[in-house]
């Protein structure tokens, strides 16, 4: 087993955080999240209709088994979040809250001026915040310093399976932040959750790439795979990467004597190891 | 409750609803058959009202209702 992660004071033994959005039915949705492991599940909150049509997503979450995670996706300025805030946390009943602010349409970039100012006041009015941002380590560290329960840098792109496009700087988040680090959007295959995982990202949020999967519930199960394949590795310690070749089997003499090959390799390999230590 | 006075217009996610004047807002949810649906809030002109407030609440002419409800999402 894992190590288990807390948010907010809150226990999680899964490191996969799941999104609602884009699955085929309610069925699929509910089969995918059992599938998947996870105990956290990001909403998102819409105008009612007022002909009557009901969309009744909470009557297909199990409230005793997911923790709800209400996000702000919509707005467009600290202002509309914070209503839309508010709004949340009066419609699911929790102060939990994940923070996105993204006026362009095309791309989704979050904004980083508005998204720290909400996250000021959000934290101040109650909120258990995690912020929807850009792998930008100084607004991370501004963010956890705003009193943010923990960060969500994206990956690539969201909904656009590009994978860990932002490492290089996912991997300085993720070795500075005070706060849990969750890589939130692209993420397009279980192996790009396995590599976040490894490199010591504390969760990821994964969506699009299990609910548009060809079969969603197979996908979630992948992915719960791949997580916890990548955190055992992060915890296992992964061994540092050598541009030699490092013999795993004894090197003696087999049919005829090598002795010089051998001879060889150890000393590339001291010399290798000189260089590592000195760099 | 009887009324004589001119029934109002609120704007209920921007599209507009008539009322009796004397409505609040459990007589306009009412009309949406939204009282007891789960998963809902609303702020009337940008101010979110909690449901414990919704019965004693006056809606005025012109009021602008958002009514947000759960929904998928990532």
């Amino acid at each position: 087993m894992t190590r288990t992660l807390t948010i907010a004071g809150v226990d999680f033994a899964s490191r996969l955080f799941l999104g609602t959005g884009k699955f085929s039915s309610p069925q699929t949705m509910q089969d995918s999240l059992a599938a998947s492991g996870t105990q956290l599940v990001t909403v998102a909150l819409r105008r009612v209709r007022t002909d009557g049509a009901v969309d009744d997503l909470l009557g297909h979450l199990d409230s005793r088994r997911y923790r709800l995670l209400p996000n702000t996706s919509g707005v467009r300025d600290a202002r509309e979040a914070i209503l839309a805030a508010e709004l949340a946390r009066e419609a699911l009943e929790t102060n939990w809250l994940k923070l996105e602010i993204h006026p362009d349409p095309k791309y989704l970039m979050p904004d980083a001026v508005e998204t720290l100012n909400a996250t000021r006041e959000l934290v101040r009015r109650g909120f258990i915040v995690l912020p929807y941002v850009h792998a930008d380590p100084v607004l991370c560290k501004q963010l956890a310093e705003a009193g943010a329960a923990a960060v969500m840098p994206l990956g690539a792109p969201i909904g656009s399976n590009q994978g860990l496009a932002s490492r290089a700087f996912l991997e300085i988040i993720i070795a500075s932040s005070t706060v849990p680090v969750v890589v939130d959007a692209g993420l397009g295959a279980p192996s790009h959750a396995a590599a976040a995982l490894e490199m010591g990202a504390d969760a990821v949020l994964v969506n699009t790439a299990i609910a548009a999967a060809h079969d969603p519930v197979a996908m979630a199960h992948a992915f719960r795979l791949g997580v916890e394949a990548g955190r055992q590795a992060f915890e296992a310690g992964l061994p540092g990467r050598s541009p030699v070749a490092r013999a795993s089997s004894p090197l003696t003499a087999f049919l005829s004597d090598v002795a010089d090959d051998v001879a060889a390799n150890a000393a590339a390999n001291v010399a290798d190891d000189v260089a590592e230590a000195g760099a | 409750m009887t009324t004589t006075q001119a029934p109002m217009v609120v704007f209920v996610n921007d599209a507009p609803r008539e009322l009796p004047a004397d409505a609040t807002v459990t007589t306009l949810m009412d009309h949406l058959a939204m009282t007891t649906r789960k998963g809902i809030a609303l702020a009337i002109n940008d101010v979110v009202l909690p449901r414990l407030d919704w019965h004693h609440h006056s809606l005025h002419d012109q009021d602008r209702v958002l009514v947000l409800s759960a929904s998928q999402g990532g």
